[in-house]
């Protein structure tokens, strides 16, 4: 008699509702277990796809980076459903639901797009929090510590990075990204200068150039805010030469 | 379009996805109401465990229904037991079953008058869907014939065609099957120009493509899928098709 290599399978939704009292939830993880740990997985929609208020970005990437540590390890059942219990404000999981699991992989990744993934695929635009979903991730792979979202004294940053005992501060700006108004992007580089004149830190300008196709304004604003940088002495980097070597390491 | 012709279709075993875990389902359970899995592709699909002439004919119309972009893809389904645990599904949900493809932000025609919503307002609805819909469910002879509305951008589907193929030989000639939507004319879509469109579309189905749509289908109990019949649903629908553009012409 042949022997179903079908497992069983638990799976919890890990769900943000930023006004608890509405109740509108959006799905933004997947925790997928086995009843005694032989198995976890967690995965998680891009940040940007959840929210585009920087500090919930940054509230809801610490509560997603911690969850991910957790489940990595051995994470059971009675785990997730003490965590079921215990979450019930704006992070909540669902009740967790028994699922058929041939290949562990395969059923998360079923899940995650029947579940959770954005509708179209998220966004393909290169918006400032698009670029922070991959930098964050890019800094995490190369094993540098990441705060998103976070403040330091009265300022708030991009990205906080943390690397043994150094300390850095991140400014992203998306100039090939579509928009009406330019004049937000000169603020945001002009309160990370002066953030940064304050908590004394090393600072990183992360900057989409415009494309061809942007509007000529969107290129005297680069450009200006590139001169402020580079008065600033401050390191201006492309995405790319951040998320690009690890991309190359993992070919 | 013969019984070797078939065999040697069949020898291919046919594919299944696996149903993952039950999402929801109607708040009373028949024997045919359909219950939402996600399964192994990522997507989720309305599981029937049975239908009034077996799972083939579900499975065969929502092929073919795909194949003239008249309705929702339909997929063999495999139910483990793993993914009823504690659903409080029944357990004669496990087997190899059909599914057919959800369709995000629609409703099913007949509820709209639950919720209020007496009528549709034909300008929203497409003309062209309807016009592929009335054909398709023509040439299958849709019986209890339903139609799926997104409202959000006016699509129409032809949906649950788990009824069809009841009779096979002298069969009467195809009526004109137009199925009620509140508020929408009876002839709206019934313009010459879709109308031929929408049996081009099914015309373009070809004796082998019908072949392949009754190919490859698990003959299980509930399925009323032996190769006899499947042969006998291809050529039923192989005559219809050939009667169709004549048929249309009584829509007005």
């Amino acid at each position: 008699m042949a022997v179903s290599a079908t497992r069983q399978g638990w799976f919890s939704l890990l769900r943000w509702r930023s006004d608890v009292a509405r109740d509108e939830a959006k799905n933004v993880a997947l925790l997928l277990v086995d009843a005694k740990g032989a198995f976890s997985r967690f995965q998680a929609a891009p940040v940007s796809a959840v929210s585009s208020r920087l500090r919930e970005q940054g509230l809801l990437d610490a509560a997603l980076h911690g969850l991910e540590r957790q489940v990595e390890g051995t994470f059971t059942l009675e785990r997730l459903s003490a965590m079921y219990a215990q979450l019930d404000r704006s992070l909540y999981l669902t009740k967790p639901k028994a699922v058929a699991v041939h290949d562990v992989d395969t059923t998360a990744r079923a899940l995650y797009r029947a579940l959770i993934a954005p509708r179209i695929g998220g966004s393909s635009r290169p918006t400032k929090s698009v670029l922070l979903d991959r930098l964050v991730t890019a800094y995490r792979r190369q094993g540098v510590s990441v705060e998103r979202g976070a403040y330091i004294g009265d300022f708030i940053f991009d990205a906080v990075l943390n690397s043994g005992d150094q300390r850095q501060v991140v400014d992203v700006l998306s100039f090939a990204a579509p928009r009406k108004d330019w004049t937000p992007l000169e603020r945001d580089a002009g309160h990370f200068l002066f953030g940064l004149g304050h908590v004394n830190l090393p600072g990183i300008a992360v900057v989409q150039p415009p494309t061809d196709t942007t509007a000529s304004i969107a290129k005297e604003t680069h450009d200006r805010v590139r001169r402020w940088f580079v008065e600033s002495k401050v390191e201006i980097r492309s995405p790319e030469e951040i998320v690009k070597p690890q991309l190359t390491l993992d070919a | 379009m013969d019984e070797e012709a078939l065999a040697r279709l069949d020898e291919a075993p046919y594919t299944a996805l696996d149903a993952l875990t039950p999402l929801r389902g109607p708040k009373v359970q028949s024997a045919f109401t359909p219950h939402l899995f996600t399964c192994s592709d990522g997507r989720n699909y309305w599981v029937k465990r049975g239908a009034q002439q077996g799972l083939v004919a579900e499975l065969v119309s929502g092929r073919l229904a795909a194949l003239s972009s008249a309705g929702p893809e339909a997929a063999i389904v495999k139910v483990e037991p793993e993914s009823l645990t504690e659903s409080g599904l029944p357990a004669d949900y496990e087997g190899v079953r059909v599914g057919i493809l959800d369709v995000r932000d629609a409703v099913n025609g007949k509820d709209l008058q639950s919720v209020s919503l007496a009528a549709v307002d034909p300008k929203t609805i497409s003309d062209a869907d309807r016009a592929r819909v009335v054909a398709f469910q023509t040439w299958i002879g849709a019986n209890d014939s339903q139609v799926l509305i997104d409202l959000a951008n006016g699509r129409l589907w032809s949906i649950d065609h788990g009824d069809v193929f009841g009779a096979l030989s002298g069969a009467p000639d195809p009526q004109v099957v137009v199925t009620n939507v509140p508020g929408l004319p009876h002839d709206h879509g019934c313009n010459p120009d879709l109308v031929a469109d929408a049996v081009a579309g099914i015309e373009s189905l070809d004796d082998d493509a019908i072949l392949a749509s009754v190919a490859r289908v698990p003959d299980e109990a509930g399925w009323q899928a032996d190769p006899a019949r499947r042969l006998a649903i291809a050529r039923w629908l192989s005559s219809r098709r050939d009667q169709l553009r004549e048929v249309m012409k009584k829509w007005q």
